[in-house]
This record gives structure tokens, sequence and C-alpha cells, in this order.
């Protein structure tokens, strides 16, 4: 199965906004250490910003691949 | 501003992620070496160092006494540790300096190479049936029918109070009931040695019926 192309630009954004909602999760349970904070931080928050980090992972090896296909496509060209 | 530089560090980690990813997200810059490491530092390192330093400080924010007197049905354990006439046996170790500000955890924790974990299991526990059985039910409501889950261990208190040291072993009544203390067949916490602990929790004990009975059939220290 081929799983559809996303831009990078429209996969960093969403990672960007996971983050926030990550941090924004953490934040409170620091300011508010009550029990629903404390676990939507310790739980849904390390979900969340593991899954932005994960996006950005995958964007840069991406990226990085698509750049060797190409650089290695041009050295073909030349030979 | 918080005192706690474990929480002070993650939050000022989460303020300069935030503002990074803030900056990518409305100027939206191309995609260039640069940025990628910018995001790194917002996506990656920075958000990492709040989640932890973050669990750090909410591992520690769960053993407070304020954590533990969020929900409403504990209120009331609360306010008689921080009653400074109180004279209950969780107000007297709420004084303590070491641990007074933790003195629910201190005693009501279990101990052992998983006693943490074991501890932090129980008390998702206690967050279920919070949420599932007491979470709308009245504080005399709650005051009679919560319990704890299993007898107050000996071993707890024996962390702290061995029962070897001479001047607890100069106590009488320590003296002759060592052994039943250590085995756990006789409660510290129990009413007629220490305890009970929170006795605003227990019903008021009706009177004795007379003084010829058998004090010993009727004794509360002895746990069955």
């Amino acid at each position: 199965m081929k799983l559809p192309y996303v831009r990078s630009m429209t996969l960093l954004v969403v990672s960007g906004a996971l983050t926030l909602v990550a941090l924004g999760l953490m934040a409170w349970s620091m300011v508010e250490p009550t029990p629903l904070p404390v676990m939507l931080a310790m739980t849904l928050g390390q979900v969340v910003g593991t899954t932005a980090f994960a996006l950005y992972i995958f964007v840069v090896l991406r990226d990085i691949r698509r750049d060797r296909r190409a650089r290695r496509d041009s050295l073909e060209d030349i030979k | 501003m918080p005192t706690n530089p474990i929480i002070t560090f993650a939050l000022v980690s989460a303020a300069l992620a935030a503002i990074v990813v803030v900056w990518f997200l409305i100027r939206r810059p191309s995609l260039t070496h640069a940025t990628k490491v910018w995001l790194l530092l917002g996506i990656g390192i920075l958000p990492l160092a709040t989640a932890t330093t973050g669990n750090v400080a909410g591992y520690e924010a769960t053993k407070s006494r304020r954590f533990c007197g969020s929900c409403h049905v504990m209120t009331p354990y609360s306010n008689d540790s921080e009653d400074p006439h109180s004279t209950s046996l969780a107000a007297r170790h709420s004084k303590n300096e070491m641990f007074g500000h933790e003195n629910c955890y201190a005693c009501h924790a279990d101990y052992g190479m998983f006693g943490t974990v074991t501890t932090k299991l129980g008390g998702l526990r206690h967050v279920y049936e919070y949420t599932f059985h007491y979470r709308n039910m009245s504080l005399d409501e709650a005051k009679e029918k919560i319990h704890i889950r299993r007898p107050f261990q000996n071993s707890t208190c024996m962390h702290c109070h061995s029962t070897q040291g001479p001047a607890y072993l100069a106590v009488k009544d320590h003296k002759s009931i060592v052994f039943q203390v250590r085995t756990g067949s006789v409660s510290c916490a129990s009413e007629g040695c220490h305890g009970p602990a929170h006795p605003f929790s227990k019903p008021p004990k009706p009177a004795k019926p007379s003084e010829s009975d058998d004090p010993a059939s009727d004794d509360p220290a002895v746990l069955p």
C-alpha cells in the first residue's frame, strides 16, 4: 500500500501544532499539579509530543533520502 | 514564579520551544538546513527537556499532600493534617519537617524494591474509583463509605520507627508486644495504640456495656 504524499511543510505545521498542544499540557501540569493535569501530561502529553517529534524526524529523513536520490540521479546523468 | 528549579527549567524550556514553534507557524520560512535545525530545537530538544523535567516534577507532585487533597473526598483528611491544633496521628506526622508536606505518601506508600511502582498503580486505582464511584458523592457520605483497601501495614511505620531503639523498648507496652508488632498481628495504628490515624473518619464508638466484659475479646488493637 502506498501512502499519499504529504508536503513537508504541511507535516511540519501539523508537527508544530501538536508540539504546542503537548507543551501546553505539560506546562498546565506544572502550574496546577492536580490529578487531571498531571495524568494528562504524563499520558496524552507524552503521546502527542512524541508524535510531533516523529513527524519531524520523518520529514527530515524523507528530505535527506530525496536529496541523495536527486544527487545520485544527477551524477548518473553526467556519466 | 515557581521556586522549584526543576519546574522553572521545564517552564523555561517549554516557553523557548513555544517561541520557536510559533515563529515557524506564523512565518512559514522555507525549509532550509537552518530552519530544520531551529525546528529540531523547537520540536525535539526543548520539548524533550520539558517532558523529562516535567515528568520528574509531576512525579514529585503526586507525593504532595496538596495533590492527595485535591480530590474533594480527601479534603477532611488534608485539612486535618494541616490543622496545627489537631493531635491525630496523621497531623502529628505532618508536622515533621523532613516529610510533613508529603505525609500522605510517607505513610501510605509501599516500601521495597517495587514499592514506588505498586504505590503508583494503587494511585491509578484511586483515580478510577474516584472518577466512577466517588466523584459526585457528598463529604458526609464519603466519610462513611471510604475505607483503606487493606489493613495498614506496620512495616510502613517501621520504615522510620525500627522498634529496636532503646527509647522505643523503654515503653512497657512496646516491650510487651514487640514481637506482635514486628509480625503485624498488632497494628500500630489501631485504637488503643497510636490510632486511629484519622479519628474524624471513624464513627463514634458505643459505650461499653459493662466493666466485667473481657477486655481482650474486643480489643481493636488485635487484628484478626
